[in-house]
Order: C-alpha cells, then structure tokens, then sequence
C-alpha cells in the first residue's frame, strides 16, 4: 500500500513555525547537499500533498523557477519535480488551482486520502503543511516522518505533534547530518 | 573554565517528561553502544548539580543501588561519589551526604562552581531546573537524548526563554535502541 509521508522542519524543540508564523530560522540553513535529500525523498514519491496556504505559497514560487538559469543544477531538478507531479491540495476555502497538475479536496478528506493509498503507485509525500499534518495524526494516515532538526530553540510558535491523541511510538530508521548543521531524523511509524 | 553539560530523555517533540511527570514513552532497552556513550560523557565529570525536586528521588536512589551488590556498579558508585549542588529556594540546610545546597541566584552559583577548579559539572534536572539553567543560557554542552515517541503535551525546557537560542551542533548518533543522541553547544550568535 502507497505510504505518506511527511517531510518537515522543525526546531531542536519541536516548532515548525516560530511565534507570528516566522520561518526565517530554517531558510538560511538551505544547501546544495539538502537539495540533493529532498530530491531523493522525492523520487520516492508521485505525489505531493499540501495544505492549502503551503499550496498557494508553493504554486506562486515554483512554476517561475524551473527556467530560472541562475539556479544550481539540483534546484532545477527539484522545482522541476515539484512542477511536474500530481499535486493533491486539501483546503475548503481554495477554488482555483493554478499550479500545473493540482487536484483539491475539499471533503472527506480521510476517506478519499484512504483511497488514494489504495491505488497503484508510488508514495505521497507532504511538505510544510502543518495544518493538514495536524490533521491527520488522529486518524494515524502518517506512515513515516522525516523530520529535518534544525540548530534552534524557538521555545514557541506552532508545535508539530500537539494534536496527538496519546503517545506514538515510532521506529528510527536513519539519520542523517549535513554540514550546515542540520539533522534528518527518518522515522516509521 | 569548567563545562556544564546537561543529560535529559527528550521526546521528539521535546518534552522530558508527560504532563504529570509519566515516562513510560521513554525506550529503556540500552545497547551498549548507548551505554558506552553515557560513560564518555560522564567520565571527565567530578560534579553533578540539580534541582531539588530530582534531588529528593535521585540522591536516595543512586545511594540504594550502590548498597546493593547486585546494581552497584561504575556509574551508580560516580553518581553517589561525585560531590553534588542542589539548587534549592526551599531548603536551609542539605539533608544529603558529599551534597552542598545552593540558595543564591542561579547564573551566580553556577559561575562560582564553574570558576572553581576541577572537571566536568553535569546536570539531569528536573525539568524546572533545566529550563532555568537554559533561559540563563548557562548549559555548554547539550546531550539530547531523543527518544522514538511523540507525546503531544508534556513537561518542557526549552519554554522559558526570552528569544530563540542559536545551536551549534557537536556531532549526531543513532543507537540500536532507537534513541538518536544529539549533542550542541550554544552557537554564540
């Protein structure tokens, strides 16, 4: 069965957003040897799934950046992954789509994302998006996370597992270290 | 100038414990891969200081396990030899064998033992005394012992600070146990 997984940042604390909604604290830490992770986790996957504000700050970024000749080789790969994949945008309030290849949902979204991972296919990968990952730990919809700990303590702002209905246990797979710092815990669940 | 390291079970949300001190996420199973880190680490340490609230368990503890022929061994014997702080506002006296109390301000006390000679001071908490020690930005060496559980709500550390705390990560490791060690000091940024 088709797995979802959810690559994220977070801080050393736990946070994926600082107080006021700030990411500032993680962009800086962006490398080409991150690049090349993220193209890889994406290459397992044929679908990326996004909540509505991650969406529309995505489709208004991407689609411009795949001709962009400025970018390092590995970043136009990415964007021309992220341009050229199903995407699945879960929001109630978006109506249009403008991002090439994008489907919405706007209901059921349990029942329909079950279906999904019923089909053939490769795994459905989920970025940022906080909301949306909230969302689904209750229904336990989330196979893996992949989390990419970055060198801060917010010591607040938007909590990434603060909807767990109780504990989860999960499994540690792999970590990996980059120069910058950064730390990438992979975990099943 | 001696270091203050600091050693805590961290969920991978951050918490240290549950909301009413609960620890049955905690992966107890250790390796000795995990072991003989926890030796390096304590190794160079000839002072361990805490809060009083650990104290009252801890100490008694520590002291049971070296009577008893069957638990004592290397570690329990340092943590009943090696001389001890407790940071108290409560107490007037110490109560405790080879234990000294400290009722002052916390960023002085912790100055005046480190500007004493000797080795490496370690800390395990409780959670109120870390968190102090973290907001005065008093901890030279992070240990963060994560564990392969998300609990949503808990007892935290790193929530008492003013501003977000740059790190500088030290080295990452993965145990077979499921516990994946990080180790920073603060970046001075």
């Amino acid at each position: 069965m088709r797995k979802i997984i959810v690559s994220m940042n977070v801080s050393v604390d736990g946070f994926i957003a600082a107080p006021g909604g700030d990411l500032d604290w993680h962009f800086d830490k962006w490398t080409n040897e991150m690049a090349e992770s993220l193209c890889e986790q994406l290459s397992k996957a044929d679908t990326i799934l996004l909540g509505g504000n991650t969406y529309s700050a995505m489709a208004a970024y991407w689609p411009a950046h795949s001709n962009d000749f400025n970018y390092a080789r590995d970043d136009i790969a990415f964007a021309e992954m992220m341009n050229n994949y199903n995407k699945i945008v879960v929001s109630k309030t978006l109506n249009r789509l403008r991002w090439h290849n994008s489907k919405l949902i706007k209901k059921n979204v349990n029942g329909e994302l079950q279906k999904l991972k019923l089909l053939p296919g490769k795994d459905m990968i989920i970025f940022g998006s906080g909301t949306l990952v909230s969302s689904l730990m209750t229904p336990g919809l989330i196979d893996e996370y992949i989390l990419w700990v970055h060198p801060v303590i917010l010591s607040g702002g938007k909590p990434l597992f603060a909807t767990l209905p109780g504990t989860l246990n999960m499994r540690l797979t792999k970590i990996k270290q980059f120069r910058s710092g950064v730390i990438v815990l992979y975990y099943s669940v | 100038m001696r270091k203050l390291k600091l050693q805590m079970q961290l969920s991978v949300d951050g918490f240290v414990a549950g909301p009413n001190s609960e620890m049955d996420w905690m992966t107890w199973n250790w390796g000795d891969d995990i072991k003989d880190y926890v030796k390096g680490l304590t190794a160079p340490v000839d002072s361990i200081v805490m809060g009083r609230k650990l104290a009252e368990g801890f100490i008694p503890h520590w002291k049971a396990y070296v009577e008893n022929p069957a638990t004592k061994d290397e570690f329990s014997e340092k943590m009943v030899t090696a001389p001890k702080v407790v940071f108290t506002k409560t107490l007037n006296e110490s109560k405790w064998d080879n234990t000294a109390i400290a009722t002052g301000d916390i960023a002085e006390e912790i100055q005046a033992i480190k500007n004493q000679p000797g080795g490496d001071i370690i800390t395990y908490g409780g959670s109120s005394f870390a968190a102090a020690l973290i907001r005065h930005n008093l901890v030279d060496e992070y240990h963060l012992f994560i564990n392969p559980a998300a609990i949503g709500k808990g007892m935290a550390i790193f929530n008492a600070l003013d501003s977000r705390l740059s790190l500088k990560l030290v080295e990452a490791k993965q145990f077979d146990c499921g516990i994946a060690v990080l180790c920073y000091k603060p970046s001075g940024d």
